[in-house]
């Protein structure tokens, strides 16, 4: 068995891997059980992503400390432009995000006054409905 | 003193008795809920001094579990009739001073006999919620007193407007009634609705889960839809019904009161020569149009915060109550979805029942595609709107503003579901599809056929430009007569008035059949 701790956007991950045949695991994260299915290895870039994020100094102005607000895509659609930058602050009601569906364009509105923590996709990803788009803290 | 000063003076001692309740404690304890008394409530609600009540020295007929040793002269619910701005209306409101609010059969009884009377005389019935539930000590009795109201709210539907207001607890079969009424209405933070409450939802399915998070107003004006108004506080409620019923008739044999309009009917708005964008893509908002045809912009949205791809609401012009229905063009693009036709669906049949006009504003690019939409059956719930449109026998005003294409074009109003009057802005591109998908279908030989990239593109952005040229636009429609007038957005306010006119003496009939079987 081996046992990994994790530090992603502060908060800790302990994870077991009990064991793995093939492509299938048993992981299990901070005492829940998972079955997971290895896929190819993802690109170096993807892994250091927490990390930068971790980086980026909470910004203790408006949002009450801790308090993430996500932003969910209400729709299917393309990312057409990303209107904000990570740390830029931004208001309830805001434009974040533009994306393509029904061959219109819809914006995406921040959910609270905040600073924008983490920004999720980019342009040309394609979104599921709900899928959250940007981290707002 | 007289024998009969006497009989006078125990008659008064007892009016007095009734009217406090379940007494001075849990008054206090109702209030410091936030929430007001049964009695405080018709009072907000009524004109002054224009309340009769019915029933108050009803008692309660139980003697299971000591009950024939608690009675109240009421039990625990206020009936009777008054005023509205002048305009009879028939009200229950359940106190909840007494035994909880709980419905026993004589409870039922006496809301049963004003929702009879209502419709005998043609008035709205109110119906103001705040109960713990059925009274369990009545057992059978109490869920007979449920049916004989739910039987009332089914029969008088379409025949007189029913309105419900929560303002308190609402749990089990009681939703029903309120679900069997026109409209809603729920109080944010007092009142909560559900089947199950978060207790038994715990030891069935081991969800945790608040009462508000389970059935609060937040939950109902937002993702069921069950409530059509969430108000801040009882006031704002109680105003909320008052401005509500001035919009309604009294019953479905009349028309809704005509009001004096001070905002001229020919009034021009310039501005709306310029609301649509260049780029077709570009939403726009919706309320604008709405408020610039709108006697002095007044629009009273039912459903606000619930599938806000679609507006429905009521207004005036020229002082004659319409009903809007109109696209969202910077909500979801401003497509069809389930929850979005359901809205409107329902909302287009009360304002046929109650001889309330149409008025449609379109600008959709389709129904919403994908899995989650067909299979949460996007084809009943779009067809529930088709059916509410085709059946409804009530002047009908149609402005395409911009969009109208495929299924979607039909649904919203379109001429052939007996359209009566249909415009359109010179920006409307009314079609079959879009020019990116027609160009796919109709093209996709000669596409396929070009081996070089530019030449592919080359062909497709001509293609387009062709049809574009074609039928983005209103005129092809206008040659076939499916369009009555291409007009000019700044006299939108004034054309749809002058059909409303021309239309207010209208006569539809539908064929004779029992009844419908609307696509549920």
């Amino acid at each position: 068995m081996k046992t990994y701790t994790f530090t992603i956007e502060g908060k800790k991950y302990e994870v077991e891997i009990a064991s793995v045949e093939g492509k299938s695991a048993k992981v299990s994260v901070n005492g829940k059980e998972y079955d997971v299915t290895l896929g190819e290895e993802a690109p170096a870039q993807e892994i250091s992503a927490p990390v930068v994020v971790e980086a980026a100094p909470a910004p203790a102005a408006s949002a009450p400390a801790g308090k993430e607000s996500p932003v969910p895509s209400p729709m299917q659609g393309t990312v057409v432009e990303v209107k904000v930058s990570e740390g830029q602050a931004v208001r309830s009601g805001d434009t974040v995000i533009v994306i393509e569906s029904m061959k219109m364009e819809v914006e995406i509105s921040a959910t609270a006054d905040g600073v924008v923590k983490s920004i999720l996709v980019q342009k040309g990803d394609q979104l599921e409905e709900g899928q959250n788009v940007v981290i707002i803290a | 003193m007289s024998i009969q000063q006497e009989n006078i003076a125990k008659l008064v001692a007892r009016r007095e008795k009734a009217c406090e309740g379940g007494g001075e404690k849990r008054i206090e304890a109702q209030h410091a809920k936030g929430k007001l008394t049964a009695r405080e409530r018709i009072a907000l609600l009524l004109d002054e001094g224009s309340f009769e009540e019915y029933d108050m020295f009803v008692q309660h007929r139980c003697v299971d579990f000591d009950m024939d040793r608690q009675h109240f002269d009421g039990d625990g619910v206020v009936t009777g009739c008054g005023t509205i701005a002048g305009r009879l209306v028939y009200v229950f409101a359940q106190d909840f001073t007494v035994s909880g609010g709980s419905l026993s059969k004589t409870m039922s009884d006496k809301i049963c006999k004003i929702m009879d009377m209502a419709a005998r005389a043609g008035a709205p019935v109110i119906g103001l919620n705040d109960s713990g539930g059925a009274r369990i000590q009545e057992g059978i009795d109490a869920l007979a007193g449920y049916g004989e109201i739910f039987e009332r709210n089914i029969l008088y539907s379409g025949v007189i407007p029913q309105i419900s207001g929560i303002f308190g607890p609402c749990a089990g079969g009681a939703v029903y009634s309120p679900a069997l009424t026109d409209f809603t209405l729920m109080v944010k933070g007092t009142s909560y609705m559900f089947l199950t409450g978060p207790g038994v939802v715990k030891s069935v399915i081991g969800e945790d889960v608040t009462s508000e998070e389970l059935g609060g107003a937040s939950v109902h004006s937002t993702k069921s839809g069950v409530a059509h108004f969430a108000a801040a506080d009882e006031k704002e409620g109680i105003a909320t019904i008052k401005e509500l019923l001035s919009y309604l008739p009294q019953n479905n044999a009349e028309e809704a009161p005509l009001v004096e309009c001070t905002d001229p009917v020919s009034r021009v708005d310039d501005s709306l020569n310029s609301i649509i964008p260049d780029n077709p893509n570009k939403a726009y908002d919706m309320y604008k149009v709405i408020g610039s045809i709108a006697d002095g912009g007044r629009f009273l949205e039912v459903h606000k915060d619930f599938a806000k791809n679609i507006i429905v609401g009521f207004a005036r012009i020229g002082g004659r109550s319409v009903g809007v229905v109109a696209n969202q063009p910077s909500v979801l693009a401003g497509a069809l979805d389930i929850n979005a036709s359901r809205k409107a669906s329902r909302f287009v049949r009360f304002c046929d029942a109650f001889n309330i006009p149409l008025v449609t504003l379109v600008d959709v690019p389709g129904f919403l595609c994908g899995t989650r939409q067909e299979y949460g059956a996007i084809i009943t719930n779009g067809a529930k709107l088709l059916y509410a449109y085709g059946e409804a026998t009530v002047p009908k005003v149609t402005v395409t503003l911009r969009k109208s294409y495929g299924g979607a074009h039909i649904v919203m109003s379109c001429k052939q579901l007996r359209g009566d009057v249909n415009y359109a802005w010179p920006s409307s591109e009314i079609a079959v599809m879009g020019a990116d998908g027609a160009v796919g279908v109709l093209y996709s030989k000669e596409i396929k056929a070009a081996e070089d990239p530019a030449e592919k593109a080359r062909i497709t952005a001509e293609k387009k430009a062709e049809y574009e040229d074609l039928f983005s636009n209103p005129y092809r429609a206008a040659e076939r007569g499916y369009i009555d007038d291409v007009i000019e957005p700044r006299n939108t306010r004034f054309r749809i008035a002058r059909a409303l006119a021309q239309l207010s003496s209208k006569r539809q009939d539908l064929p004779a059949k029992k009844h419908d079987n609307l696509p549920l």
